[in-house]
């Protein structure tokens, strides 16, 4: 026992060692991680780009937002969702970035399950210091209506939206279906037995699932473990068709195993310029999708210091003005929605309408549980 | 064109890296309750500001020993490292017992070496063809996958079929506690927040393991002697290796079902001792009762899960098991995108991986054969003082996995529950294996209900793929020819098959 | 003398309970769930874990009886310990049940202290762990002292150098 104690104690304090001597220069590795992973997703633009994260590091060392008070410490971020999927990216993009203004680490903790309500339930349990940051999805605005647990928006101060995933209808490679208008029409021919996999109920690929029947295309859903997961079931040709997050289906469009048929949104993509928008085959539908149904949004607790709140408000716009942050979203396809919303008052007036659409979407369709209007969501129009 | 990428990480920093992560592996996984998702997930906050070759050597060299060294203390102190060393106590323990902890051990070694290897061989070689047969199973595979795992579980531990499975169903309505997979609704919760997010497999497997032989010991201490004495034997390596085809077949059943997402190294090595068990038709020292072939077979199978559970992962971007799902996140973190085109887009990465994993072998077979000679003079300790220490290492291992005391007084039951199965002979392997795999079956066996529900002929829809057909005989055979009033049946129509 | 009961038998039966109270369970969350569709609901798998557990019971029971049969009244359970052993088994979880009490409910003052660089944190778990070390190894006859001293303050400096320091896990 002794010796293995001794052992154990020579190892760990090898390794304090080495992670002793790596602390030394973050910064550099920092942007020499960050270089990478602009390269990897725009490799045209590699050198470019590491020019530019160059520059703005250096420039990043002299616009430091952070006050005297606020940060003085290392931050945490909560990920209410598992590693690799879409929030989880853009949490640690975010989380990566912020650090070079906030002149603090942040950890970047995952804590899914639940359609992540533990995670955020736990960051809601957190000393209201502004400390602990969520990055939540936008389950987060139907979490009362569908009876998962009593938290909204209106819980967190939201320091910014951050972005919308569109999302894709696809088909498997060897599916008969090549263009929208043939799945459609077979959808329209045989109600309820064209199979459909989504996320999970109340996510926005359900919800995408709902307008579709709102539109009276009436497809059998099957709820998934995850987006990625639905994905694989429609590549293995276990199901019809589904609707990914483009960040989760861009290496699947290029290897060539499914055929994207439509973006679900009312403009097609910039940088997926030929697969068309689905409002151009059902233009009735436009007014289901002027809203992003996947949505992220970057917030902290409620009663969070007025200082705190500014001064990562302020981080957050530096970030979005960073050319590598701009970079990122390009490679991803993102919806920038965060240009759109800058001031509390427009912010707001997004949620709210965001919140309206939804949940009567939801609850108009027997998914949601428990009306809007207990919670004083109003239908939109009213 | 492989070799120039193998050459290319080959330098020095890169092998120390590895060394250094299997070095951290080794002694995190060794730790009752620590496991090796632990352990990676602990060293891998410090890996993010790295370089990613450098973080990718580190954590290969963590993933690859970690797994071996959860067989160390299965071995010593009968408390696995994680759920995939749990095959390994069952003979293992009984070997140290009989002071043959050094054999045990260097079994373990050398398999869980071998087994590495085949897996990383074959993810080098076999990752795009794996992945597609990975794609066509269905979700009522994986569903009858974990059955049949269950199923093989409740014969392997117990002369008592019935008792096994009653275990597995122990095991399910544990892994049901909690917001549910699919819906998040709550189940079984009875208002009780802290039970909202389910209950983790470590205080359980510290709990169901290490307290419950804390108190088994406790309670036996008058009649077992307070010190265990070593066998002083010399060990050929030609005698421990006899067993090199069989191992061959135990990692190839490893690597396959460490590819399939979700089943992992438990069930691989559950299989596998199964498989060892009908094809050993007379090993020297029965099953149980410190067999090397149940080592060798646990071992081989749950290191070839590395180099399987990899393979979704780097080309469908799907974790297969518990560690994976952390190296994912460090993959994204470095830009590097695991999917369809990772292959093609970043092959550097990938050889990285592979180099990574080799030297991890390597490394694994070194500090193996370094460390276990004398590591194994832990069950020298007298037992009085060894289990006031354990017991503190369970205290430690149940609250460091989420940093909760509820854990600890969860682990504490459930040590309580664990040593009265032992004590009316209740296998608790299986409700381990039951616990881990519950959450998958479940959202996999509605899934199946749901797709099935808008076909045409659900039954056929559901069961008419081979896959679907060939497990579902499977999983019937192994069930029918458990239960006493079927097995004569069973044993007729096998008769028959073999006449042919 | 009264004829014994197979232990088989009543865990049989113990067994049965659990299953109809999960089967009980299941049926009345779902006749209270406002999404009535078995195909996804939550509580189709408890359903089929609660029946597969009846059907095991009553397997269990009946080997009980198979067995009580064969031996006729001689008992067959696990031998019989003595009182004296669940006296200790008792006595430790006692103890372990005080080492938890006081992780839970002790707040301390943490202490840091530097040596060679590295700073350690004493508090709460560490102060317990050494008096609950203590009193286990004197519980389970350990009676040199220089072992009841060394070895508890060994293992606890052991493990707060090796989990807080090094591995950060937050420990109480």
């Amino acid at each position: 026992m002794k010796k293995m104690i001794a052992l154990g104690m020579a190892v760990s304090m090898c390794l304090s060692m080495t992670a002793c001597s790596v602390s030394v220069a973050p910064q550099e590795t920092t942007a020499a991680a960050a270089a990478t992973t602009a390269a990897a997703e725009t490799t045209e633009k590699a050198a470019e780009a590491l020019q530019e994260t160059e520059a703005a590091t250096e420039a990043a060392g002299s616009e430091l937002v952070a006050t005297a008070d606020y940060p003085t410490k290392p931050l945490t971020m909560i990920i209410p969702y598992g590693a690799g999927g879409t929030t989880d990216i853009w949490g640690r993009k975010l989380a990566a970035m912020l650090e070079k203004y906030l002149g603090q680490s942040i950890t970047v903790t995952n804590q899914g399950g639940a359609s992540g309500s533990i995670g955020s339930q736990f960051v809601k349990e957190q000393p209201s210091d502004g400390y602990t940051l969520l990055v939540c999805a936008e389950s987060m605005g139907t979490y009362r209506t569908m009876n998962i647990c009593d938290l909204g928006y209106d819980d967190f101060t939201v320091i910014s939206p951050l972005v919308g995933d569109p999302k894709v209808l696809v088909v498997g490679k060897d599916s008969k279906y090549n263009t929208l208008e043939e799945l459609l029409d077979d959808i329209k021919a045989n109600p309820g037995k064209i199979t459909m996999s989504h996320s999970g109920p109340g996510g926005s690929g359900h919800n995408q699932g709902l307008v579709l029947g709102e539109l009276g295309y009436e497809v059998a859903m099957t709820s998934f473990d995850s987006g990625n997961d639905a994905l694989l079931g429609v590549i293995g040709g276990q199901v019809d068709f589904t609707n990914p997050n483009i960040s989760t289906l861009g290496g699947y469009i290029e290897s060539g195993d499914v055929k994207p048929l439509a973006v679900f949104a009312s403009e097609r993509m910039e940088a997926y310029p030929d697969i068309p928008a689905f409002t151009e085959t059902v233009p009735e539908s436009e007014k289901y999708l002027n809203i992003p149904y996947t949505l992220l949004s970057f917030v902290v607790n409620n009663g969070t210091p007025q200082e705190a709140v500014d001064v990562l408000k302020a981080a957050a716009q530096k970030v979005f003005a960073d050319p590598e942050w701009t970079e990122f979203v390009k490679a991803n396809a993102a919806d920038p929605v965060f240009e759109k919303y800058t001031d509390d008052a427009s912010i707001q007036a997004f949620y709210d309408n965001w919140k309206s659409i939804t949940c009567w979407l939801q609850y108009d369709n027997g998914v949601a549980e428990k009306s809007p209007e207990e919670f004083g969501i109003k239908r939109i129009g009213e | 064109m492989s070799e120039m990428g193998m050459l290319s990480v080959l330098d020095g920093r890169f092998v120390l890296m590895v060394l250094l992560g299997s070095v951290a592996g080794l002694f995190v996984g060794a730790i009752p309750g620590l496991s090796v998702s632990m352990a990676t997930a602990l060293l891998i906050s410090i890996t993010y500001t790295w370089e990613h070759s450098d973080a990718l050597a580190m954590i290969m060299g963590v993933y690859v020993v970690g797994v071996f060294s959860g067989a160390v203390s299965a071995i010593l102190i009968n408390i696995p490292g994680a759920p995939s060393s749990v095959v390994t106590t069952l003979d293992g323990y009984p070997m140290a017992k009989k002071g043959q902890a050094y054999k045990a051990l260097y079994t373990a070694t050398i398999y869980s070496f071998m087994g590495s290897l085949f897996g990383l061989v074959a993810l080098g070689l076999l990752a795009t063809p794996v992945s597609r047969v990975a794609l066509k199973f269905t979700k009522m595979d994986y569903f009858l996958l974990a059955l049949f795992g269950l199923a093989t579980v409740g014969s392997v531990s117990t002369k008592n079929y019935a008792k096994g499975l009653i275990s597995v169903m122990l095991g399910l309505v544990i892994s049901m506690i909690g917001l549910d997979p699919l819906m998040g609704t709550k189940r079984l919760t009875f208002g009780i927040q802290n039970l909202t997010g389910g209950i983790n497999t470590v205080p359980a497997l510290v709990g169901f393991f290490g307290f419950a032989e804390v108190l088994t010991v406790i309670y036996n201490r008058k009649q077992e002697q307070n010190v265990l004495t070593m066998e002083k034997s010399n060990i050929s390596l030609r005698e421990v290796l006899k067993h090199w085809k069989l191992s061959l077949y135990m990692s190839t059943i490893g690597m396959l079902v460490g590819a399939l997402p979700g089943a992992g190294g438990p069930v691989a090595s559950f299989i596998a001792y199964n498989e060892a068990k009908r094809l050993v038709k007379q090993p020297q020292v029965p099953f149980g009762e410190g067999a090397v072939e149940g080592i060798m077979a646990s071992e081989s199978s749950n290191n070839a899960c590395i180099g399987g559970a990899l393979i979704p992962m780097l080309t469908l971007a799907v974790p297969g098991d518990a560690v994976t799902a952390i190296i994912l996140s460090v993959f994204y973190v470095h830009g590097l995108q695991p999917g369809p085109m990772f292959l093609t887009k970043s092959p550097d990465a990938f050889y990285a991986i592979l180099a990574a994993g080799f030297i991890a072998c390597f490394a694994l077979l070194a500090l193996g054969l370094l460390v276990a000679p004398r590591i194994c003079r832990v069950i020298t300790i007298p037992k009085n003082i060894m289990i006031p220490v354990v017991t503190c290492l369970c205290v430690i291992g149940a609250f460091a996995c989420n940093n909760r005391l509820f854990d600890v007084g969860l682990m504490f039951a459930f040590g309580l529950i664990g040593f009265l199965m032992r004590r009316f002979d209740y296998p608790v392997a299986p409700l381990i294996l039951a616990m881990v795999l519950g959450k998958m079956m479940d959202s996999n066996f509605r899934q199946a209900v749901s797709l099935a529900s808008s076909a045409d002929h659900p039954f056929l829809f559901t069961f008419g793929h081979w896959t679907t057909a060939l497990l579902l005989l499977c999983t019937l055979a192994v069930i029918l020819g458990n239960i006493p009033w079927t097995r004569p049946y069973v044993e007729k129509i096998r008769g028959i098959f073999r006449r042919r | 003398m009264k004829r014994k009961i197979h232990s088989l038998i009543v865990e049989g039966i113990l067994f049965c309970g659990s299953g109809l109270a999960l089967l009980s369970y299941s049926l009345t969350s779902y006749a209270n769930a406002f999404n009535k569709n078995w195909g996804q609901s939550p509580y189709l798998f408890p359903l089929i874990v609660s029946l597969a557990m009846l059907g095991l019971s009553v397997w269990i029971i009946g080997e009980g009886i198979l067995a009580m049969k064969k031996e006729s009244g001689e008992a067959v359970a696990p031998q019989k310990g003595s009182s004296k052993q669940t006296l200790w088994v008792v006595t430790a979880l006692v103890l372990c049940l005080v080492y938890y009490g006081a992780l839970a409910v002790l707040k301390l003052p943490r202490i840091t202290v530097g040596i060679l660089g590295f700073s350690f944190l004493f508090s709460t778990f560490e102060i317990v762990t050494v008096l609950f070390l203590v009193a286990m190894m004197a519980f389970l006859g350990v009676r040199k002292w220089t072992v009841l001293v060394f070895v508890p303050l060994g293992t606890t400096l052991f493990l707060s150098i090796a989990f807080r320091t090094l591995l950060h896990v937050l420990l109480p």
